[in-house]
């Protein structure tokens, strides 16, 4: 399984950013081979249709999952029939570290 | 600046995406007619569910009035697509869904449930079992709703959508309820 976490930095330690679309980078992680890799975001500095140019690309990625403090309302109706979740944890001064803890110990 | 949209709930996503055209004198270039999710979702309460306006209104979130006009949209661009042999593509609008969020009690995640009219067992994040349904969209949290108060004791209530010309008296002193917002003038 694949998770894209939306991240404010490009390390382990960084939180998991509050937007989707306006993440800064894109922490892409595969369960099976455990391995994390950053991604920077190209389209951060995009005033209107960041989240869907980036969920364009994550797509083309084969993402399972996306992870993120928040989506904006375009995103949720593009999902509908697209074979990916979404995933909103906002809780404050969540890191990434802490998406891959809850990940490694998932129950099956 | 004017007045935003208010976003319309969805309860089903149509099991296609839109309808093509068939025959021999089918024109290939016309233009398909986009019908939003909401003006399908109004043609579906209305025509194939049995509704009425005014409860289809409240399962839409918006006041009959607007039903009204989202529905006759409908109507017109199915007509327009029958009519004029054009395909039918369902997208766009302002829409939120209604049962598709789930929160995780175990690790307080909330996602978005892909799979139509079944229900999720585990979370996707740590696996904990039994995710509860959320009543109400995310984005819905922050949209501006009608309240309403009681004159006597300063009681407040959501007025629903759909219903905001019959005020309901007052359920602890029943006096009447008066509109959040409307302007002194009136008293």
């Amino acid at each position: 399984m694949k998770y894209a976490i939306a991240s404010s930095g490009n390390k382990a330690e960084s939180l998991v950013s509050a937007q989707f679309g306006h993440a800064a980078y894109v922490a892409i992680y595969e369960t099976d081979t455990q391995e994390l890799q950053f991604v920077e975001n190209p389209y951060s500095a995009m005033r209107q249709q960041a989240g869907k140019q980036l969920l364009e690309m994550l797509l083309a990625e084969h993402v399972h999952f996306i992870v993120s403090g928040s989506f904006g309302p375009k995103i949720i109706p593009l999902i509908g029939s697209r074979k990916v979740q979404l995933i909103v944890y906002d809780r404050k001064g969540t890191s990434v570290e802490h998406i891959l803890h809850l990940i490694n110990n998932k129950k099956s | 600046m004017a007045r935003r949209k208010a976003y319309r709930r969805i309860s089903m996503m149509p099991a296609v995406k839109g309808f093509q055209p068939y025959g021999p004198d089918i024109d290939k270039g016309l233009e398909a007619v986009r019908l939003h999710f909401e003006e399908y979702e109004a043609f579906r309460l209305c025509d194939y569910e049995l509704y009425n306006h005014v409860e289809a209104a409240v399962f839409l979130n918006v006041s009959r009035p607007t039903f009204t006009r989202i529905y006759s949209a409908a109507r017109n661009k199915i007509a327009k697509a029958f009519v004029e042999g054009r395909p039918l593509v369902v997208e766009g609008g302002m829409i939120f869904f209604d049962h598709q969020w789930y929160e995780c009690i175990h690790c307080g995640c909330k996602f978005h449930h892909t799979v139509r009219m079944e229900e999720p067992t585990q979370c996707p994040l740590c696996g904990g079992a039994k995710p509860k349904l959320m009543v109400e969209d995310t984005d819905a949290a922050d949209k501006p709703v009608s309240m309403s108060y009681c004159i006597a004791c300063g009681f407040e209530s959501v007025i629903d959508q759909g219903n905001t010309d019959t005020l309901e008296n007052c359920p602890r002193c029943n006096k009447r309820m008066r509109h959040r917002g409307r302007k002194a003038a009136y008293r």
